[in-house]
């Protein structure tokens, strides 16, 4: 009787999250029992492009993968436990992806995070240097400016590093700048495109407003603001929660839109660009995100600055020394580790 | 520059939830805090089927909000805290979904719950009766073959009563049906329909297998144990979760699919068949679930129990009493309120 009618709309829930062939992307999730982790995972298992799904914590991943399991998408999915079952969770994985760690408390800096979130990410990123070296390595976690240092300098110590496998993920700042200049002008947000360059914290995001497409103008007071708003969108959201938490159902939605722009481009879509925090000499300083075009091997092309306004060209001035400095700490950490 | 290159291939994440054209649903979350409230709220966000999302619980909805509030889809949302804002949640709604209520710990039935879930539905579906009588009402909570009862005594109790709007959200046991019967027979499960009729519990749950499509064979023993594990599955969650919860993730996908195949069906879609727990003449019982036709009042047409094996047969005349005594706690509840 059922077959007579057409399959409940929600089926199309089940096959419309790629614009691509299926293909059969292998994914980690690394810290996938928290705020981040299970909505992320959620998305990921919801889509036709991933095959296979691993779910990495310290606690409670059995129970999310059983959980998501029952999903009717093809992806398999498993949990792995404590530090002796990452390497399980790791071998044969395309994409890792990694928003482990502690989240901001309000009147925290994403810098506040540093010490705890760096030995966490140190520790996830040997261990995908020794089980997965060849995968994408998407890291999440805060602050992105110390994090991707730390994540190369433990792949250069193994003798895995690839510079066009190493992206901090940024997704969260573009998606913010495109909602928040399509509020303000009265647009779809799902049509609006605002580059965002530079780092993952405060100042050290530049969201590249004179670039949006559609074209946009803003008088000088309000791109002022707008751009103030984006740079404070994560901190807006730390106080929002009270001590709850931060960002994490847009994050959620963000990595999954990296991930799957990622693996589309793995399976040879063309002309898929996103910004992403990755090494780079677009600016002075050894990392920088800028719009990136993916492919097969990760980077295959990095995009660059662009053509930017006076007010961006002195964000980018300014945002440089505390860019400098991020790097420092999370490369000054790899090298005083034992 | 990037407007000369193909948008993010993620770009497709934001546009492809829908098969039907974009329209305007206004959707409440009753319970949006919670382990299934967040990420169905997460999934109706992602829709270009939803403009307007309104988030109600008695904790930290503004954090919620405002996290969601960033992604870059065309829903606005807003956050209401506690019983006084319930109204303004609820005004102009289409559609209110339900997932309200604690969930089970090991060792817990679904009736178990019963005391402290049905004073809860019963208040928010007091509120919708008064602030949204003509919205589609979704109910989550469980014991659901209770308050589907609840919610229906208390709307008649405003004299707003429709039968074609209160629906009892079982989705999650056709998932799983779909997800299992795939696994066994190899079969890719976003390809698969599988019919589960009668209630929302244990041996209420009675999977058509019979009328699968597409058709599969199963010898007596493997139909017995996998009508057994969708049966169990529920409680197979909780176990795995440890006392961390039950199903959330799976539940918001399947939360999220109902209100889609709603939403498009009341948005004019043709042939959008869902089975729902609803008031139903198709069994000896006065609430059953069946697969339904939706349209724009919600329930079109009840497609009833159609061709069923022997077991299953069996399996009906023995949830029966089950159902009743669920249904008659539940209308005694309200009967006994104040």
């Amino acid at each position: 009787m059922l077959s007579a009618l057409a399959r409940p709309a929600g089926a199309a829930l089940r096959r419309s999250f790629s614009t691509s062939a299926q293909n059969n992307a292998k994914v980690a999730v690394l810290g996938a029992s928290g705020g981040i982790g299970q909505p992320l995972a959620l998305l990921l298992k919801n889509s036709p492009l991933v095959s296979r799904l691993t779910l990495y914590d310290i606690a409670h991943t059995p129970g999310v993968a059983a959980d998501l399991s029952h999903i009717e998408t093809r992806a398999t999915v498993k949990g792995y436990l404590g530090p002796e079952q990452l390497p399980d969770c790791l071998k044969g994985c395309d994409v890792v992806v990694i928003p482990a760690g502690v989240p901001r408390k309000p009147g925290m800096t994403r810098d506040d995070l540093f010490n705890t979130n760096a030995s966490i990410v140190a520790t996830l990123t040997a261990a995908c240097a020794q089980h997965c070296p060849e995968a994408m390595i998407c890291v999440i976690s805060n602050p992105v400016n110390s994090t991707i240092p730390i994540a190369t300098e433990v792949f250069k110590k193994h003798g895995a590093y690839n510079p066009n496998k190493i992206f901090g993920v940024t997704t969260l700042d573009i998606v913010r700048a495109n909602t928040f200049i399509a509020e303000l002008k009265g647009l779809d947000p799902a049509r609006v495109n605002v580059p965002v360059i530079g780092g993952h914290a405060g100042k050290t995001i530049i969201p590249l407003i004179s670039q949006c497409t559609p074209k946009v103008d803003l008088p000088q007071d309000q791109l002022t603001a707008i751009t103030g708003r984006i740079q404070e969108a994560g901190t807006e959201v730390v106080k929002a929660k009270a001590g709850a938490g931060s960002a994490t159902l847009s994050m959620a939605y963000a990595g999954a839109r990296f991930v799957f722009s990622l693996v589309d481009a793995m399976n040879g879509k063309e002309g898929v660009v996103e910004c992403s925090f990755v090494k780079s000499q677009e600016a002075d300083c050894a990392y920088f995100s800028t719009p990136l075009l993916l492919g097969k091997k990760g980077i295959e092309k990095n995009l660059g600055i662009g053509k930017i306004s006076p007010f961006e060209e002195k964000m980018i001035a300014e945002a440089i020394p505390e860019l400098k400095a991020s790097i420092k700490k999370g490369e000054e950490f790899v090298k005083n580790m034992k």
